[in-house]
């Protein structure tokens, strides 16, 4: 069974996320920041993370410079509140960024996003 | 009167004025006591040098609060994007456990729903979705008009993006019964420009065309070579605008008619907005139109791509400040 983790560091759309995965089948953890989802990343071993941009606490590029020193090597959708241009590029360039998704999302492109990267 | 005093005196002349010439104001000569032209020539040195001196000084000053104010100003608009940025995040923060609930309660996920329960979720879903459209628009604006916005130009292909836009386009026409026709000339050639900002171009003109066209009439989407430029248009058979008025709809918070266009819902930004994306593109944007007849929103696109799109729009007049400018000079 494919695995997903939530990270974000506002408890509903936490939850709400892990609901919408697990109605798709998914077995999930939740995380709710960058050091938290660190610490559990690599005892849950998740296929791909969902991981909010702009957390308390560690920055993206940070997790992402982070993870890569890790076993476990997920595929990470980030999900952001701001259009992704200028210098958070970079982002992209670290680790393994394979998708963003623009919050508030549709619930059909999330979907389809983390399906296509299943 | 003695030859070397006198020759000493001119040389001590030219010296105060190569002082003065050099930037040092504080070059003084002292009188002969002698009422001749060339204690004449002191007094008018002396009396240039304090001028100077004084200007120089209230220039300075002057200066000084230019700078001062300067800084105050960048730290105001430091804030402001601060504040917009916050905002933003704090307002779709909470918006997107709404959208996202409203939708899983839609698609039946959890549990299943009466006629009426969905047609109240699919009004919260709706609305949501243009309070979504409004914060990215007072956003854009900000951006735009603080020359912060940002463009990612690359290669894009013409019946694509106008394609996908009228496809995104077909529900909300659809539930006015409206055709959206699109015609793209043949081997119209791809342009360089940022795809997404140039999408919500067409979006914003194709929604404004649905809401002030009556239902079941048709919108015709128009894209062709034109000289060196891309020609989009945007027509509809709607109320079109008055004459007066056709110029101002591209101002911000402008609306034509505010009551009633406070019932088709928008704040009057859709247009400032798509006209700062097509002008820092090196583009035009203009509507004609005939009032009860209908509007024709066009807008180009170089073929040649400006080089410094990023820098273009600092030179967009978003609020008519230069004009008023100009207007206060007349």
């Amino acid at each position: 069974m494919t695995k997903v983790m939530v990270v974000d560091d506002e408890i509903d759309v936490r939850k709400m996320l892990d609901l919408m995965m697990k109605n798709e089948g998914y077995d999930t953890e939740m995380a709710e920041d960058g050091s938290d989802f660190l610490e559990k990343v690599d005892s849950f071993n998740p296929d791909i993370v969902t991981l909010d941009v702009m957390m308390p606490g560690p920055t993206t590029v940070e997790i992402l410079e982070k993870l890569k020193k890790k076993k476990s090597k997920p595929k990470v959708m980030l999900l952001t509140v701001v259009r992704f241009d200028g210098d958070e590029k970079k982002i992209f360039e670290q680790g393994n960024v394979v998708d963003y998704i623009k919050k508030p999302f549709d619930i059909d492109v999330l979907m389809d996003a983390v399906k296509k990267h299943e | 009167m003695d030859k070397t005093s006198e020759k000493d005196r001119i040389s001590e002349m030219i010296d105060a004025i190569m002082r003065v010439a050099r930037g040092d104001y504080s070059a003084q000569i002292e009188r002969s006591g002698r009422d001749d032209d060339l204690d004449s020539l002191a007094v008018g040195i002396n009396m240039m040098s304090n001028d100077i001196e004084r200007d120089i000084t209230e220039r300075k000053k002057a200066e000084e609060k230019i700078r001062e104010q300067n800084i105050q100003l960048k730290k105001l608009d430091e804030l402001k994007t601060a504040f917009l940025n916050v905002t933003s995040h704090e307002l779709r923060t909470p918006m997107t456990s709404i959208k996202g609930y409203v939708q899983m309660l839609l698609n039946q996920i959890l549990g299943g729903l009466s006629d009426e329960q969905r047609q109240g979720l699919d009004v919260i879903l709706r609305n949501t979705n243009r309070l979504d459209g409004l914060i990215q628009d007072i956003l854009d604006v900000s951006r735009l008009e603080s020359g912060t916005m940002k463009f990612i130009p690359k290669k894009t292909d013409i019946d694509t993006l106008v394609g996908q836009t009228v496809e995104t386009m077909q529900a909300s026409a659809g539930r006015k019964e409206i055709t959206i026709n699109a015609d793209i000339e043949a081997d119209v050639p791809g342009l360089i420009v940022d795809e997404l900002r140039i999408k919500q171009v067409m979006t914003n003109l194709l929604n404004n065309a649905i809401k002030f066209s009556p239902d079941g009439t048709i919108i015709n989407v128009k894209a062709r070579k034109e000289k060196n430029d891309i020609l989009f248009e945007i027509q509809d058979f709607g109320r079109g605008i008055p004459k007066d008025k056709q110029d101002k709809v591209f101002e911000t918070f402008y609306q034509v008619d505010s009551g009633e266009d406070r019932k088709f819902g928008g704040a009057g930004l859709g247009l400032a907005v798509s006209k700062g994306i097509v002008v820092s593109h090196g583009g035009r944007i203009w509507v004609e139109s005939r009032e009860g007849k209908g509007s024709t929103f066009s807008f180009t696109l170089p073929l040649k791509p400006v080089k410094d799109v990023e820098g273009r729009f600092k030179a967009i007049d978003m609020f008519g400040l230069e004009k008023t400018e100009e207007e206060e000079n007349d």
